[in-house]
């Protein structure tokens, strides 16, 4: 377990600090805006009012879903989950492409350990502090949902729409590691999460303002929903297995390049 | 010329994966307009009613997205982001590539001064922003052919890509700063990044305040608000800051530059 310790003493400061940003933000939103958006309900009604039945209709359903904790909770998904990539894919990045960066592949590579437990260790290293994290996260949203949300309460509904955030983060934690396999070599791991990190965010923004269903199939940051988990017990099936593929898919081909690429000569 | 070209050459494989990105944004935003625009003044209505933090989350506050202009206004805060994540690493890679790939005893031995070396890799970073900043004209202008809408919305873009190079400016020149302030390259690019995405979020607090006052001059993402480049005009003042802030940082950059200990990392 040395390679794990190595990779959690490493990793888990930044990691920290970006737990800490995350359920701040979170925080700050709940604590700031959610009673004043519960209170905008009625002029969005009266506004609805003047205009033809069939726009109310299709936008009236909707509101009681929209206008409750779980609605305003989904307004700030696409931020946490900004952050949670790029905090996802930054450990990913990291612990993937560390010996390569540094030049001392073939340092790690002539211990006595095979290249699958070493992968495997990075792996779990990895995994632990994003479940660390999230059990932070999720913490926090339980906490505000019992502080803030009107009954009655469904707390395992809360709990699956906070669990959204760690889906995103694993999947995203796929994408890192199987760049940081796969990549010539990695000039910054800074540079290369905040990138990726950023087109989640990108694609995401695209899709609703476009709101193309097809589009969500490229859409990571709108695979696990935090407000149809919320409304209706559950993620969208076809999207959420979307994410688990492509997280697995990755996550394998990492594996296999991981254990089998020849290493260059220095 | 010879730094100059092969900073070009090995600049272009990473600036068309940027552009690639650029034309997926804008192609895909502008032919998909006319679906959100229909629906449009029904959605700033409704949206207008909701309070102010969720307009600004939604990165729609102060525009009108039944107009083209309001519409394109959105889309480009979005693009505004991609080029100052671009900037930031065309920055802090005009600085610090040399000492990432460990090949500066290569070339900080030649009979050439740093200023210099780091003048032509900045002048090719510029270059690349510049050129990014050009598509994103041309794209734009293409993308809107495809509508047959009739208005001539060519100023429009041509100010949206200028107020895109004056922010592309900046945190160019910001990160290089970073690059060349911090020891280990890996911080300072990571002090860019940070910068890029602290500057945005601060982009997000201005809009969900009902009076910003001060806090307009410390993100250069609302340097320049959608109001009024949509208006016509483009704020000379703060036109002027960009310039001086993209001076100063270079100036700064140049100075810790020529002081710094090369090495590896």
């Amino acid at each position: 377990m040395n390679v794990y310790r190595f990779e959690i003493k490493r990793t888990w400061a930044g990691v920290a600090i970006w737990t800490l940003v995350i359920c701040g933000l979170l925080v700050g939103l709940i604590v700031g805006a959610l009673p004043a958006f519960l209170e905008s309900r009625a002029a969005v009604e009266d506004m609805l009012a003047q205009f033809p039945p069939a726009f109310a209709a299709a936008f009236g359903m909707q509101m009681d879903n929209l206008f409750s904790f779980g609605g305003f909770y989904a307004f700030g998904f696409l931020y946490y989950a900004l952050f949670g990539a790029i905090m996802a894919s930054g450990i990913g990045l990291n612990l993937f492409s560390r010996e390569k960066r540094e030049k001392c592949m073939d340092f790690l590579l002539t211990k006595p350990r095979t290249r699958s437990g070493l992968f495997f260790e990075k792996l779990l290293a990895a995994v632990t502090l994003l479940l660390l994290s999230n059990a932070a996260f999720i913490a926090t949203s339980l906490a505000l949902y019992q502080a803030y949300a009107p009954a009655p309460l469904l707390p395992e509904r809360a709990l699956l729409s906070a669990s959204s955030l760690l889906w995103t983060e694993l999947l995203f934690l796929a994408i890192g590691a199987f760049v940081g396999v796969f990549a010539r070599r990695v000039r910054s791991v800074s540079g290369a999460s905040t990138a990726i990190g950023f087109a989640g965010f990108l694609l995401s923004a695209l899709h609703s303002l476009l709101e193309e269903e097809k589009l969500r199939y490229i859409t990571p940051f709108q695979y696990f929903h935090a407000a149809k988990a919320f409304s209706e017990g559950g993620f969208e099936a076809n999207y959420a297995l979307t994410g688990a593929v492509i997280t697995l898919v990755l996550m394998i081909g990492a594996y296999i390049r991981y254990t089998r690429a020849d290493i260059p000569a220095l | 010329m010879n730094l100059f070209r092969k900073e070009l050459k090995s600049g272009i494989k990473p600036f068309l994966f940027w552009t690639l990105g650029l034309f997926v944004l804008i192609f895909a935003g502008i032919v998909k307009s006319s679906a959100a625009m229909a629906d449009g003044q029904f959605m700033t209505q409704l949206i207008s009613k909701f309070p102010r933090i969720v307009i600004a989350t939604m990165g729609m506050a102060n525009v009108d997205i039944a107009q083209f202009g309001g519409f394109y206004a959105v889309l480009m805060q979005y693009v505004f982001v991609l080029t100052a994540i671009y900037a930031a690493h065309l920055g802090s890679g005009a600085v610090s590539r040399e000492s990432v790939d460990k090949t500066y005893e290569f070339l900080f031995t030649k009979p050439r001064s740093r200023a210099f070396i780091l003048s032509r890799k900045l002048l090719a970073a510029l270059t690349f922003l510049t050129a990014y900043v050009c598509l994103n004209f041309v794209f734009s202008l293409l993308a809107v052919r495809q509508l047959a809408l009739t208005e001539d919305y060519t100023a429009l873009f041509a100010r949206f890509s200028l107020t895109l190079w004056l922010i592309g400016l900046v945190f160019l020149s910001l990160a290089a700063l970073f690059a060349a302030r911090f020891r280990v390259a890996e911080h300072g690019a990571r002090a860019g990044n940070l910068a890029v995405l602290g500057t945005y979020a601060l982009a997000v607090v201005y809009d969900l305040l009902e009076k910003p006052g001060i806090l307009r001059l410390f993100t250069p993402f609302r340097y320049f608000l959608n109001a009024e480049v949509i208006g016509g005009s483009i704020s000379a003042f703060y036109a002027l800051v960009c310039v001086a802030l993209c001076v100063v940082f270079l100036l700064d950059a140049f100075r810790c530059f020529e002081r710094r200990d090369l090495g590896a990392l």
